[in-house]
Order: C-alpha cells, then sequence, then structure tokens
C-alpha cells in the first residue's frame, strides 16, 4: 500500500475506533510492516496539525482527537465541562510512579509519607498506571507502571518528556543538620 | 490558620509550615516548628483514626528531635552513624519536595493536555459467526434431517394437548440406597450396572444425581479410567465401610 493510501486507511480505522489503538493493533489490521505504518502516521500527524481533527500518538498508542487550540469553541457548542483535574493525592503518587517506574505501593507510601492504597485503587481503575509483576523482596509486592492513557493524560508523546525532577538536594542535607546538631553538642 | 484536611498527609503540612516561616529546608531547625505542628495536629476535631496515626508519628518525632536538640550529647566517636532521626526527617522532607514540585509542572500539562476531545467509538455489532460449509454434501444433509426426523417420531409420538404429569418412578433416594447396597462390602460398580437394561431418560439422570449425591455425602469415590470413558464407583473408606 502507499503512503498516502495507508494513511488515509489509518485515518478511518482510527475515526470508527474512537477509543486508542496500538500501533501493533493497526499494523495488524491493515497487514502492513510496522516500518511502513509509522511512515504513514508521521505523515498523518503533520498533515492534520492545523486541522480541527487531528492525529495524535502517545507511547504505542494512536487516536484521533480535536485541536486543543478548538478546545474554547467544543464547550461554548456543548456546554461540555472541562475534564475534572486528578486530586493532589492522585497527582502525588502518579508523580513517584512516573519518575521512579516501577515502583510499588511502599515506595509511594515512604516518599508521600501516607497511605496510598486508595490512591493506587483508582489510578488503576482509571487505567493511569498498569501492574507490572512483582519485586523480588519481602512479600513480593506488586510494582506499577504508567500507561499511554497516563502519557495521554498529561499530553505527552513519550514518558522521556516528562519534565525533570527538581534536583536532588539530598547531598547537602547530609552533612549540614550534622554540623548544627554537633554544635548544640559542643556547646 | 491551617486546617488539616488541607493537607496531604504530614509531609505536606511540614513543608507548608516551613514555607510559611520562609526558612529553607537545609537550615531550619525543626524543632523551632514543632510547637506549631504540633498545635495544628491536635486542634484538629474531626481526625480520623488512619490519618491522625501518621500525622502523630511525625508529631512524635519532632519531640524527638526537639528533646535531643535540648539534651548535650555525648560527642560522637565513629563518624560513620547511623542518620539522625532530624536528617531523616530532612531527607525525607527534601525527597517529597522534589515530587511535588514535579506535580506543579504536571498540573501544567495536564490542564493543557486538558483541552483535547476524544469521540465515543462507533457502534459496532460483532460479526455473525461464519458458517463452515466446508465437506457438507447434500446426502449429509438429507441424513441428517432423516435422524432429526426418527428421533422426533420416537420421541414424542402425537401427543394430546393435555399433559400428563406422570408420577415419579425412580427418585434419587431410593437410587441412593440402592447404589449403596451394590457398594457394600467394598465391591467396585461400573454406572451401567446401576441401571436397568434399557435406562430410560428419566432413569439415567435420576441415577447420575444419586450418584452426585453419594458423592457429596463423601460416601463413594468415582474412577474414569480416560477422558469420556466409563465411571467406577467405589464406597469411600474401603474395606472398614464394608462391614456395615
Amino acid at each position: 500500500m502507499e503512503v498516502r493510501e495507508l494513511a488515509g486507511a489509518i485515518e478511518a480505522v482510527l475515526f470508527v475506533a474512537g477509543d486508542p489503538l496500538t500501533r501493533r493493533e493497526l499494523a495488524k489490521a491493515l497487514d502492513v510492516h510496522m516500518h511502513d505504518l509509522n511512515a504513514a502516521i508521521e505523515q498523518l500527524e503533520m498533515e492534520t496539525a492545523q486541522r480541527g481533527v487531528r492525529v495524535v500518538s502517545f507511547g504505542e498508542s494512536v487516536q484521533l482527537a480535536t485541536n486543543p487550540s478548538f478546545a474554547r469553541a467544543i464547550d461554548a457548542a456543548f456546554a461540555a465541562a472541562p475534564r475534572p483535574p486528578l486530586t493532589q493525592s492522585a497527582i502525588e503518587a502518579l508523580s513517584v510512579i512516573a519518575y521512579r517506574q516501577p515502583v510499588t505501593r511502599g515506595d509511594i507510601e515512604a516518599v508521600r509519607g501516607v497511605k496510598s492504597d486508595y490512591t493506587v485503587a483508582t489510578l488503576l481503575r482509571r487505567g493511569l498506571i498498569t501492574e507490572a509483576g512483582r519485586r523480588d523482596t519481602l512479600g513480593r509486592p506488586m510494582q506499577y507502571v504508567t500507561t499511554d492513557l497516563f502519557l495521554r493524560h498529561f499530553g505527552l508523546t513519550d514518558i522521556s518528556e516528562l519534565p525533570p525532577l527538581p534536583d536532588e538536594e539530598a547531598a547537602p542535607l547530609l552533612i549540614e543538620p550534622r554540623t548544627e546538631t554537633d554544635r548544640v553538642a559542643e556547646a | 490558620m491551617f486546617h488539616l484536611s488541607q493537607f496531604d498527609g504530614p509531609l505536606d503540612l511540614l513543608l507548608a509550615l516551613i514555607t510559611r516561616a520562609k526558612l529553607d529546608i537545609h537550615d531550619v531547625m525543626l524543632a523551632e516548628i514543632t510547637d506549631q505542628f504540633i498545635g495544628i495536629v491536635f486542634a484538629s476535631d474531626e481526625l480520623q483514626a488512619e490519618a491522625a496515626s501518621e500525622f502523630v508519628a511525625v508529631a512524635a518525632l519532632l519531640v524527638e528531635i526537639k528533646t535531643r536538640a535540648l539534651l548535650p550529647r555525648p560527642p560522637k566517636t565513629e563518624d560513620e552513624g547511623e542518620e539522625s532521626p532530624e536528617e531523616m526527617l530532612i531527607r525525607r522532607l527534601a525527597e517529597y519536595k522534589r515530587y511535588k514540585e514535579a506535580c506543579e509542572e504536571l498540573r501544567l500539562e495536564e490542564s493543557r493536555a486538558g483541552m483535547l476531545r476524544f469521540k465515543m467509538p462507533e457502534e459496532r455489532p460483532a460479526p455473525m459467526e461464519e458458517l463452515n460449509m466446508d465437506g457438507v454434501t447434500l446426502a449429509i444433509i438429507r441424513d441428517a434431517f432423516m435422524r432429526l426426523l426418527a428421533r422426533t417420531s420416537d420421541d414424542a409420538p402425537k401427543e394430546p394437548r393435555v399433559r400428563q404429569i406422570e408420577r415419579e418412578r425412580y427418585t434419587v433416594s431410593d437410587a441412593v440406597t440402592r447404589i449403596s447396597r451394590l457398594l457394600l462390602g467394598g465391591r467396585t460398580a461400573r454406572f451401567n450396572e446401576l441401571l436397568a437394561d434399557a435406562p430410560t431418560r428419566e432413569e439415567i439422570v435420576t441415577v447420575f444425581l444419586a450418584v452426585l449425591e453419594l458423592i457429596k455425602l463423601a460416601r463413594v469415590r468415582v474412577f474414569q479410567r480416560e477422558p469420556l470413558g466409563e465411571l467406577e464407583l467405589k464406597a469411600e473408606g474401603g474395606e472398614a465401610d464394608g462391614g456395615s
């Protein structure tokens, strides 16, 4: 299939699908090689960049989505409420998972200092994270990683696009408090 | 005034207190904000047990740090000691702060990405299952139809519209008694032996139900030597039960 024709087929399939499809699913459905598929998707992304409906990809998934420039127009036309943002505890837990994946619930709780089982269950149910096998430590706890839906929720194409985690300031921390307490001890 | 419900756990509250005091976590003497922290934790009247324990644990840690700061300590001889509670808490706070700051960034990305809208999938009814007609000839279809005709004429010979409900000729409890007797003395019996020579469907079903009942009561054990093979029955407990 020629790239132009393949691009058309992909667009049509994505329209009917509505939900995201993985590149693997698309290649299988259209019976083409991954290489050709990727080329066609890239072309589609460029062609539709300025249009009302665009082809967007995140992780392994591809989907049709409206152009963010027209969000206001859509909301005005349908009196649609914007998607509610994640709660603070959800986004905190999610950030630990995103930057340190794979992580266990214990890892998340160690950073946040609060129980996180309910939060983790909510993230799982919303499809923002998924289970990724058990860690080979005591109790064999389940590990979690982020999903393509996570990337979509934050408008990322790839996990490498995550904003960098602020610098580790731990190094001086280990020395400074000790000098202070020692001062107290000497006094 | 701060209120507990505004905070996602003790570290969150502690960070807020440090920020309000315009202190850097590096040089803050945690002891200074201990009183504030404890004041807020215990001022809250709607503390839930689980959340409370997390706040109280940190409060206790703060008190410990404050106490240690007040007491003279023997000079540390070995420089490679364990992390002090204060160092530990500051390290955890710094770590928590990193992720909290990353969350601010993620919030921006989230609101930008929230401008995208998607559509629901089209309704796609599942495709009808295709009939595999390979190797099917007219003769096969005719034979199948003849068999069907033969069965219906056998099973339901022009019954009158008004049906009679017959009394049960076989009961499960009768069958249970009969099977138990057959298996006396540790004898094995094949399922077919439990039935009359030309068993009716009703009889087969009744006897099978009786067998299931006996299995449930743990009075018989059933074997099958091969898939779809004949069932063989043996009294549970073998000889021990045989005498009774």
